[in-house]
């Protein structure tokens, strides 16, 4: 071959980055005329900014459709550079564009790493990116401001893919902060709300704590290795240095920061607050992952510690068990969702911590498609009900929105039923727990929470589609418009196929001697979770709401207001110490207090000497001379 | 003054300061100090009001005192090594002897009295002539004096001055006296520099005058001698508002503007020397200064005290200068150099 395909891949890479960026700063001009009306809706709330003459056509500048079809040609192009990899055994191909920061002790350059983790994540992020950017200009139609909501959208996916594919840690860290603080943004994109405000500082602050431990170990790499260049700190043979426990610790604490690990899981089922394409893109495929894709990029340095692997693996089961039995009790249809995606991370958080970090990247991968078309299905639902989130009024949406309601029940099933995405991860997932020799209670923890994802996937599909409609107005056409269906169907096509493909063609997906019941396990589990959902529906249709085991599920176990209540009762009574002992105690009375009248009385005893007498200063001039030469003798001598 | 006569004191002056910065025998160097005082006391006494004459006798007794002083050491220092080079080294006593009559000139600290109650007594431009031109040929003499050997005598004097000029200027309400213990804060700042780089005490002397030039020459444009009157420039001239705000501030050292150069040059220096303990003492001494600065700049440009109906009509007696006359081009050059030079002062940085 004369081009090699490292070139091909690289240079196109590089062209998407680099096109996403262009993309950034440019708008579509769309022309209306004014008898067309077929878009009332556009026409009258987004801005016109100019108007012509004869009144015939409106001119309107909005980013979204070139966002659209950007990400689109863009999607083609990263599916093309992942086919040359599926065809050439590429391992990864290490590129530093320039040095960042030179003459400093640590080297920081603009290296980026293309590996096969990258390109399939490339391929996916963009093809659903493509698919929400096209929902949410269905979804955002109405907003005054959508032209700048897309483009926060693109400059996140931008963050993201520099999250990726950098091989700095430099880099990762712009990448890590640039999603925070666009999820900041996104979430409060209804800034009027107070939920939405403090919502988005909740996330920001969480955020921080997530980034505490990135910086830690940057921190502690820069120190120990020399280097921020994350090849050479995997590949560096020190890796029995006495800081190792600190540098795990760091990432574990990231990845639970970034990734809503238990314990700071609050912040997703708050993030709900954004626009809903909001929740699909960020924080059910892309951002949320960002941490599961570190500790990924990072496995190589939890190899030797086993009790490292034992403290990721209970994290993981812990918060996939939590959110799981948080979400069967969950009213709000996306708070399930929400749910489900923090078990699902805590899945991925297990296989890495049985020491698979290729399962988890291709959980995130499946995870993705399925992941967001449910937010897009539930976007549509709430859209088409007039806002209403609450599952128990929604009922019969099949007749509704035949294409959403059929989407909604490929999610769903995606995760339990063979065949589809989730359950080819899933499955492995699952499988190679039980082969592991780890950990029982990490085993326990996720075949309970893979049943109880079948319980609440399945309680979803009940509400919405076989009681007979009960919201106040089941009119609808939305399904009429073609970016709310086209999107809808490619993830579908995504939840159907990625599974197969990826299994198949990309990864080599690794084979475990287990027993045929722990082979059977993931099979028969949903079955007994939808058999024991039935049950409790029958029987407890009328008084489940009652019962104190429903609403403690329901309130989250009280999580988060046990955490918020002991937090603030501690630092207020903290800081009543504090402000006691060094705002009204001793910094008073040294600095504000101290300084005024100390500066004071100096300068009116330098003043004091301005008498206006020469004779007197030149007189007081040699006295203070002589005084200096005196002390300057007795000292230096 | 007749004009023949001042311009023949101005040269004078000029060329007496000349002398000193080009000779290299203290007793030319003696010769050219004397020179300056003695043709810059007419130009001092040019008002001839009782308080403006007896800051010239001030200035004139101290000048002389010291310059018997600085022939004294020179004198001892012929003696001692036969010859009136200022390039040989020099001995413990006459070095005490020129270190404090070079003190007094630029008014150091234990020996500032002086300064600013002659000030005080000055016009504007005639202080302005003091504060700066005078300065040139001492500090100098200083810089050069300090090059010859690490001196206590030097550092101790100059540290405290920073603190002087600091609390001196606290409790001041005439602007020239705040000037002045402004200048003798400045002082500090560069003979203290001057000991570790000497380049670096003639960028930050360069853009000191500068500065120094630029506020004076406004001040002298305004007519405002106390705080109480600063308040009326709004009235007056608008644009001077500015102007003040911008290089008092310059002068304090805020980073975008040129005096930042001033104390990042000498704190760059004097940090790599290890000097932080005493850098961080005049760090404090300069905050003080920055006080008074900013309350010149508050009263200045953002208070409004309440006033007669009469001051606030005062715009109608202003006197209108042409753009093109000497004092409003060099005052227009100077408040330029002093507030935005800073790309200016980066190759001098460079070479320090």
């Amino acid at each position: 071959m004369v081009i090699s395909p490292s070139l091909i891949i690289s240079s196109l890479n590089l062209g998407i980055l680099t096109i996403l960026l262009g993309s950034i700063f440019f708008f579509s001009k769309s022309y209306f005329s004014k008898g067309n009306v077929n878009f009332p809706l556009i026409k009258t709330t987004s801005a016109c900014l100019s108007v012509n003459n004869d009144k015939e056509e409106t001119i309107e500048y909005n980013s979204g459709p070139f966002a659209m079809a950007i990400l689109k040609v863009l999607a083609f192009l990263s599916v093309l550079s992942l086919l040359v990899t599926c065809n050439n055994s590429i391992q990864s191909i290490n590129i530093t564009l320039s040095l960042w920061l030179s003459n400093t002790p640590l080297n920081i350059s603009l290296n980026f790493i293309y590996d096969q983790y990258f390109l399939v994540f490339l391929s996916v992020a963009l093809i659903v990116t493509w698919s929400i950017m096209e929902f949410s200009f269905y979804y955002m139609t109405e907003d005054p401001n959508s032209s700048a909501f897309f483009r926060l959208l693109t400059i996140f996916l931008l963050n993201m893919l520099i999250l990726t594919c950098s091989n700095s840690l430099f880099l990762i860290f712009l990448g890590w902060e640039g999603g925070g603080f666009l999820s900041f943004l996104l979430i409060s994109w209804w800034t009027t709300r107070n939920d939405a405000s403090s919502s988005a500082l909740e996330a920001v602050i969480t955020n921080r704590i997530g980034n505490i431990g990135l910086i830690t170990f940057m921190a502690l790499s820069a120190l120990n290795f020399n280097s921020s260049n994350l090849t050479n700190i995997l590949s560096s043979n020190e890796n029995l240095t006495p800081l190792l426990p600190f540098l795990l610790f760091g990432l574990i604490l990231a990845a639970a920061g970034k990734s809503a690990q238990f314990g700071l899981h609050p912040w997703l089922p708050a993030l709900l607050e954004g626009p809903t394409p909001v929740s699909a893109l960020l924080h059910s495929s892309t951002m949320v992952v960002a941490g599961v894709f570190l500790l990924v990029r990072t496995s190589e340095l939890f190899s030797s510690p086993l009790i490292t692997h034992s403290l990721v693996l209970i994290l993981g089961g812990t918060t996939a068990l939590f959110a799981a039995s948080t979400a069967i009790a969950q009213h709000d249809i996306k708070k399930i969702i929400a749910y489900s995606t923090t078990s699902q991370l805590g899945l991925m958080v297990t296989a890495i911590g049985i020491g698979q970090p290729a399962l988890a990247f291709f959980h995130i991968c499946t995870h993705a498609f399925f992941k967001a078309m449910l937010f897009l299905c539930s976007g549509s639902v709430i859209h088409s009900l007039s806002d209403e989130q609450d599952l128990r009024k929604m009922g019969g949406l099949s007749k509704l929105l035949p294409v959403t309601s059929s989407c909604l029940i490929l999610g769903s099933l995606a995760l339990m039923a063979p065949l589809l995405a989730g359950f080819y991860s899933k499955d492995l997932i699952l499988e190679a727990t039980s082969a592991s020799v780890l950990n029982l209670l990490g085993i326990v923890l996720s075949i309970v929470a893979t049943m109880l994802t079948a319980v609440y996937s399945f309680r979803i599909i009940f509400f919405c589609f076989s009681l007979s409609p009960s919201c106040s107005s089941p009119f609808s056409h939305s399904e009429e418009n073609f970016n709310l269906n086209n999107a809808l169907l490619r993830l579908a096509t995504g939840t159907i196929a990625s599974g197969w493909f990826f299994s198949n063609l990309l990864f080599a997906p690794p084979s475990f001697n287990v027993t045929s019941l722990a082979k059977g396990t993931p099979l028969i589990v949903p079955i007994i979770g939808v058999a024991a959902l039935f049950m409790s529906l029958i029987s407890s249709t009328s008084n489940s709401i009652g019962s104190n085991a429903h609403s403690a599920t329901t309130s989250q176990w009280f999580f988060v207001d046990a955490v918020h209540l002991s937090i603030i009762t501690m630092s207020l009574a903290l800081s009543f110490f504090s402000s006691r002992t060094l705002d009204r105690g001793w910094q008073e009375n040294i600095g504000p207090q101290g300084i005024a009248p100390t500066s004071t009385a100096l300068s009116k005893i330098s003043q004091a000497g301005q008498i206006g007498l020469i004779k007197r200063y030149i007189l007081s001039s040699m006295a203070s001379v002589l005084v200096i030469l005196a002390l300057s003798l007795l000292i230096l001598s | 003054m007749r004009q023949i006569v001042s311009t023949f004191l101005f040269v004078t002056v000029v060329s007496g300061t000349i002398i000193v910065v080009s000779s290299e025998n203290w007793f030319i160097i003696w010769v050219g100090l004397e020179l300056s005082t003695l043709a810059l006391v007419p130009i001092l006494c040019s008002g001839f009001s009782p308080r403006n004459v007896e800051a010239d006798n001030k200035y004139f007794l101290v000048q002389a005192s010291s310059a018997a002083l600085l022939l004294n050491g020179a004198l001892g220092q012929a003696w001692l090594t036969g010859s009136w080079s200022i390039l040989d080294p020099v001995n413990e006593v006459t070095s005490i002897c020129l270190s404090i009559a070079l003190a007094f000139k630029i008014g150091l600290a234990p020996v500032h009295f002086w300064f600013p109650d002659v000030l005080q007594g000055l016009p504007f431009f005639q202080g302005l002539i003091i504060a700066t031109w005078q300065k040139i040929a001492p500090l100098i003499l200083m810089f050069y004096f300090s090059q010859l050997g690490f001196s206590y005598l030097l550092i101790t004097p100059s540290l405290i001055s920073v603190l002087i000029g600091g609390w001196g200027g606290l409790n001041q309400t005439q602007v020239r006296k705040i000037l002045a213990f402004s200048s003798i804060g400045n002082m500090g700042w560069l003979v203290i520099t001057s000991a570790y780089s000497f380049n670096a005490a003639i960028i930050m002397l360069v853009i000191y005058l500068i500065i120094n030039t630029s506020l004076f020459l406004l001040f002298d444009h305004l007519k405002v001698s106390t705080l109480g009157h600063l308040n009326t420039i709004s009235q007056l001239s608008p644009i001077s508002v500015a102007l003040v705000l911008l290089v008092m501030l310059s002068l304090g050292g805020l980073p975008p503007l040129t005096g930042f150069i001033l104390k990042f040059t000498s704190l760059y220096f004097l940090v790599a020397n290890n000097f932080i303990i005493l850098s961080s003492i005049m760090i404090i001494g300069n905050l003080q200064d920055y006080f008074f600065y900013l309350r010149i700049s508050f009263n200045t440009s953002l208070f409004l005290f309440p006033q007669h109906i009469i001051s606030s009509a005062s715009w109608r007696n202003s006197t209108i200068i042409s753009p093109l006359a000497p004092k409003a081009w060099l005052s227009s050059v100077s408040t330029v150099l002093s507030t935005l030079a800073i790309p200016l002062t980066l190759p001098l940085y460079i070479i320090t």
